[in-house]
């Protein structure tokens, strides 16, 4: 009973557990704000406290759409026909989108770059965790 | 011939790219949108039709003409700042009766990353779907409103300044356009089915959009005024007649009447709020002239509900027209030029009218489906009511995106 109480709590936990994200090695910024993360990732915003910052999405389809949710607070439907207006209006184009993989293979070169990962421990050899405000 | 030209070029580096060499053209993307869409409707007297463009769309028929097209757009990212875009469409429905048109072909400078200026060809942001008319995978019907389908033209060359204020849960977007633009070939349909061809220049075409995002409301405003100038041999025929015959009463009745760099302005308000799965849209216009081009004006409402993959939806729409003309008054006029006016009057009269499609009204119903990511399929029951009859209007079409 007592093992079935602590899995059922691990899974709840890992069910609930937060997208992170992540600051490659180059980048300054340790804590931002969720409407500073909403307009980096909408591209609103393209740098923090004069740091430019460039942003990248998740191809990994669930992350994804748990970002959506968590940071940027809009329906799956909303973000994709935004971006679908923004490239054909020629205002601008969505984030890359690297797998896990990618990023942790991404140079990066002196360039700050901001991500997420769905998990703390999957997180790229040098960058850091940033705390949210 | 250019157009199509450039149209392979597009499609060749659509090919090139997506191939094994994706890295080294990191500074170039491309993109491409379509549709195949079906329209029947059964009355084989009345044309349904999706501009004022084109007289290909269904006649008591299935036709693929209404809004099927396909488009492709090149992004060359020169600097940091600046940027390239070419976008080019193929569809019956084209402006100038091009199968093949170009839609986009602009130079952008980012200057912050609040503020931009554009230069080349744009679309004209009159509505507030407008600029991504084309590309219906962005909205949920087939076929938007009425009031998308009587605009005079869509796109215009010029300069625009882009500029967005951000606030905590708000933000204004701003947008001024100048230019010019041109459109040959508009077909009106008259009451009697007479088919008018004319050609429309504007020039000094100026105006200002404002969009307001305040958390899950947005609300649009725009104006627009051009020098339009409408070139139709039939109506500088009559009006020639007319005033060859001397009388003073008609020739100044034709100069004032007739449409030679005339203000044209058009209004637009718009609001839209978002539930958490629902929408409500309204949107209103009105095009003014100060000539015997007809005053336009039309609103429409919708609704949906959005499900995990699919969505509902239903709209009303309206739109009426308004002729320009007062009859010339006959009171103090000598006996024996009585019978020339009243000939004016009727010709003036009739070349004042409205299109008939300017003047209808529409129920819509349909729902969209999530095929994939990037694909979706809908229907769409549309019922008008235009003077003389009622069309019934089914439809279906593939929205996709890459």
């Amino acid at each position: 009973m007592r093992i079935l109480i602590i899995l059922t709590m691990i899974i709840l936990t890992l069910s609930n557990a937060e997208v992170k994200i992540v600051a490659s090695q180059t980048c300054k910024v340790e804590t931002l704000s969720k409407s500073d993360i909403g307009k980096l990732f909408m591209l609103k915003k393209k740098s923090i406290e004069q740091e430019s910052i460039i942003v990248l999405d998740s191809s990994d389809k669930e992350i994804y759409h748990r970002f959506i949710k968590e940071y940027l607070n809009k329906s799956i439907r909303k973000i994709k026909t935004y971006w679908v207006r923004m490239l054909f209006t020629g205002k601008k184009i969505a984030p890359k989108k690297l797998s896990l993989e990618e990023l942790h293979t991404l140079d990066d070169i002196g360039i700050c770059h901001l991500s997420y990962i769905g998990k703390e421990e999957k997180k790229p050899q040098n960058w850091k965790i940033i705390q949210i405000k | 011939m250019l157009k199509y030209k450039i149209f392979k070029i597009l499609l060749l580096i659509s090919l090139y790219t997506t191939a094994s060499f994706a890295d080294d053209w990191d500074f170039l993307s491309v993109n491409g949108f379509g549709t195949l869409g079906v329209a029947y409707q059964d009355n084989k007297e009345v044309l349904y039709r999706d501009s004022f463009f084109t007289d290909n769309g269904s006649k008591g028929d299935i036709s693929f003409d209404n809004y099927s097209l396909f488009g492709l757009q090149v992004d060359a990212k020169v600097t940091d700042q600046l940027s390239l875009t070419l976008q080019g469409i193929a569809s019956v429905n084209n402006e100038n009766d091009k199968f093949i048109d170009l839609e986009w072909a602009n130079l952008k400078y980012q200057i912050t990353d609040t503020f931009d200026i554009k230069v080349g060809l744009m679309r004209l942001p009159i509505f507030m779907y407008s600029d991504i008319l084309n590309v219906a995978y962005s909205y949920e019907p087939i076929r938007l409103p009425n009031m998308y389908s009587i605009a005079s033209f869509n796109k215009y060359k010029g300069a625009e300044l882009s500029h967005r204020l951000e606030w905590e849960n708000t933000s204004l977007l701003s947008t001024v356009v100048y230019g010019q633009t041109n459109t040959d070939n508009l077909k009106g349909f008259r009451a009697n089915g007479t088919v008018i061809n004319s050609n429309v220049d504007a020039d000094k075409l100026y105006g200002v959009a404002l969009k307001l995002l305040y958390e899950d409301l947005t609300l649009r405003a725009s104006y627009f005024n051009t020098e339009t100038t409408v070139s139709n041999s039939n109506i500088e025929r009559a009006f020639a007649q007319f005033d060859a015959m001397g009388i003073p009463v008609i020739s100044n009745t034709i100069e004032k009447y007739k449409s030679n760099h005339s203000p044209v302005s058009y209004v637009n308000l718009a609001a839209k709020y978002d539930f958490e799965n629902a929408y409500l849209l309204g949107e209103y216009m009105d095009i003014n002239s100060d000539s015997f081009v007809t005053d336009l004006d039309s609103w429409n409402i919708r609704a949906g509900y959005n499900f995990e993959t699919w969505a509902p939806f239903v709209g009303y729409s309206k739109s009426k027209s308004s002729s320009n003309y007062d009859a010339i008054a006959t009171a103090g006029i000598p006996p024996q030029m009585l019978p020339a006016i009243a000939g004016a009057n009727q010709v003036f009269s009739a070349i004042s009218e409205g299109p008939t499609e300017a003047n209808l009204e529409a129920v819509s119903l349909g729902v969209r489906y999530d095929l994939s990511d990037n694909a979706v399929l809908k229907f769409q029951y549309d019922e008008q009511k235009r003077e003389n009859e009622t069309l019934r209007i089914f439809s279906s079409a593939i929205n996709f995106v890459f």
